[in-house]
């Protein structure tokens, strides 16, 4: 007997039996639309967290910040030098891992007016380099330049988020004067949204929201106007190979070490640690999701052997008769594993089609967030996979089971 | 189709115990029988005399104990199981008492599956059955369920069914057990009619009135043949 007459029979055998067929398969589908929308739904915190990481400079990006000086050198912290634009400069230049420098600094925030209407907004000053370290993009005009810094240019740069406050729809913004801490500066450029132009999705997350509203000048203009000195907040590079991340990393605290006079009170900092965490806990997410998921397809195919165990039980003279004509044991083991094959098979492909609705709704409720699930052919074929291999592991034993029945009780069992 | 007179399948000193616990039931003792070809033989006997064991043995369903079961000119009393069922596949045909038809099958497709089993394609398998349904007088009812059909209908399916991978030996195990007097006779002008065809039939029965129908019968009781006729 061939296997698709078998798929045939087993076809017929699961349309002659509708609800018990349906009630079968329940455990399956779930099983499967379990397995396939777990996968969806990390695979959208993987891709939103991601995003997020992605929006702070990602792995590329490391950074210079300030640090206790160690005990020992505590007598000479005198001789210290803070971190200026010098440092910045000797790492470009000495550092070749290095493409891409950011000098910055915090000058703390303020109001920033525009005519009536005024906001609440953080300011950096920084130079051109911020862009390319941050993953930053401009949406209108231009960013901060070299030639800004050099004549100390009262030019701004604002967060999409403070442009939708202080302007209205579509009202021109480049060229416009605003206020910042009563200080006027022209508006050259309009930092792109986050989370813009991804997966369609728009604003939400606070984070987001509150990255939209930070807003730039040059960084000679906020030394001059707002803090009064030569001190950088942060200096932040931008990396070219992620693999040499550690040394780069140490080539730049050597660089910085002897133009601090070998003070230490600075710290490199990298993005590798929340990678890290986040590779981790997308991990451990998956692996609880997945258990979770496993279990619910093994009670599915549970209930699939229970099914076939008590549909032989009401077929043991039949099996008497198959094989009385002939059936070799093959052919009857063959017989109930299809059958028990294309339960599973079919309420795999009615799990698949229960996950695409599910993730399909969610993903209409999570569409503001970072978090809304993803759908991708590979995870669907594996669970529907997986649902495949459930029948055929559980049909195994029912199927071996029939298969050795021996014929003459078969036939006489009434 | 066969010589008559040759020899389809033998007994050799064949004994059967089946072993139910501790307790151990002899079947069987040391039952020597020859069958040729072109027989039409009545299996008789109380009922736990044997036949249906004796039946059973030559038909490949069983093992004997001991002893040896010849074939058509093959010992088949050590063979694989994957053989015996490729035996009585092809070489012998069973008709039982309560018909074994599968009752999700259509006359048709209940005939046809010896020949699926076989490996017959398609549509061979198609004319084969057809034809043979046509010669038990079902033409009309190919197409029914088993339980649309009358007791007599059924068991003439059976019988196509049994027929239709021209076996060499066909074995009825109180064919008529589940008819009517009428129908009963009819299916055993059936096998009448089948056997001055050449065909070589074993009925099992414990009516007389089925054993008179056939050319040779053979007694058992208590596991021992206690009357052959001879041919």
């Amino acid at each position: 007997m061939g296997i698709l007459q078998g798929i045939i029979v087993g076809f017929k055998e699961i349309w002659a039996h509708k609800l018990r067929s349906f009630l079968t398969m329940l455990g399956v589908i779930l099983g499967v639309a379990a397995l396939a929308s777990m996968f969806a739904f990390v695979e959208g915190m993987f891709a939103g967290w991601k995003q997020a990481m992605e929006e702070q400079g990602g792995l590329e990006k490391l950074s210079t910040n300030e640090s206790q000086i160690p005990e020992k050198q505590r007598a000479y912290r005198h001789i210290g030098r803070q971190r200026r634009v010098w440092d910045m400069v000797s790492v470009r230049v000495n550092v070749p891992g290095v493409v891409e420098v950011s000098p910055e600094v915090d000058l703390q925030g303020g109001l920033v007016r525009y005519r009536e209407k005024r906001t609440w907004a953080p300011v950096y000053g920084v130079g051109r380099g911020s862009l390319r370290v941050n993953n930053q993009r401009v949406a209108q005009g231009r960013f901060i330049t070299d030639v800004d810094r050099v004549r100390g240019a009262r030019v701004i740069v604002l967060g999409s988020g403070i442009v939708e406050e202080l302007f209205e729809k579509n009202a021109p913004v480049l060229g416009r004067m605003v206020y910042f801490r009563d200080e006027p500066f022209r508006v050259v450029g309009v930092m792109q949204a986050y989370g813009l132009g991804f997966r369609g999705m728009r604003r939400g997350h606070d984070f987001m929201r509150w990255r939209n509203r930070f807003s730039y000048i040059p960084l000679e203009t906020g030394m001059e106007y707002f803090t009064g000195n030569k001190d950088l907040t942060w200096l932040n590079y931008k990396v070219g190979d992620t693999r040499r991340l550690d040394r780069i990393a140490e080539a730049i605290q050597n660089t910085l070490f002897l133009t601090h006079r070998r003070l230490l009170n600075f710290s490199i900092g990298t993005n590798v640690e929340m990678f890290e965490r986040f590779n981790e806990i997308t991990g451990a997410f998956g692996i609880s999701l997945g258990i979770i998921a496993s279990i619910s397809l093994l009670v599915g195919g549970i209930g699939i052997m229970n099914i076939m165990l008590a549909s032989i039980n009401e077929r043991i003279q039949e099996i008497g008769i198959r094989k009385a004509i002939g059936a070799r044991d093959r052919d009857i083991l063959i017989q109930v594993l299809v059958e028990a094959v294309v339960l599973s098979l079919t309420g795999g492909l009615l799990g698949v089609g229960v996950s695409l609705a599910l993730t399909g709704v969610i993903g209409v409720i999570l569409r503001n967030t970072f978090s809304a699930p993803v759908v991708r052919a590979g995870p669907l074929v594996f669970a529907f996979c997986v649902s495949v291999v459930v029948g055929i592991l559980f049909g195994l034993y029912p199927a071996a089971r029939a298969a050795k029945l021996d014929p003459i009780e078969a036939l006489r069992y009434e | 189709m066969r010589q008559v007179g040759e020899c389809v399948a033998c007994l050799e000193h064949v004994t059967k115990v089946y072993s139910t616990g501790s307790v151990a039931v002899t079947a069987l003792e040391d039952v020597s029988v020859e069958i040729r070809a072109g027989e039409f033989i009545a299996i008789t006997g109380p009922s736990g005399s044997g036949k249906s064991t004796m039946m059973h043995i030559l038909g490949c369903l069983d093992r004997a104990t001991s002893g040896r079961v010849i074939l058509e000119g093959r010992d088949i009393s050590e063979v694989t199981a994957n053989e015996r069922a490729r035996i009585r596949n092809a070489r012998v045909g069973f008709v039982f008492q309560a018909f074994n038809l599968l009752s999700r099958f259509t006359v048709q497709q209940n005939v046809e599956l010896p020949l699926m089993y076989a490996g017959v394609g398609r549509r061979e398998r198609w004319e084969r059955a057809r034809r043979m349904i046509e010669v038990v007088g079902l033409g009309d009812r190919a197409d029914h369920l088993p339980q649309q059909l009358s007791g007599g209908q059924r068991q003439r399916a059976a019988i196509a069914r049994a027929l239709v991978n021209d076996p060499a030996l066909i074995f009825a195990d109180e064919p008529t057990g589940n008819l009517d007097t009428k129908t009963g006779g009819q299916i055993l002008d059936l096998f009448s009619e089948l056997h001055k065809q050449g065909r070589t039939i074993v009925i099992v029965t414990h009516d007389a009135e089925v054993a008179a129908r056939a050319t040779r019968r053979i007694a058992l009781r208590d596991g021992r043949i206690i009357r052959d006729s001879g041919w």
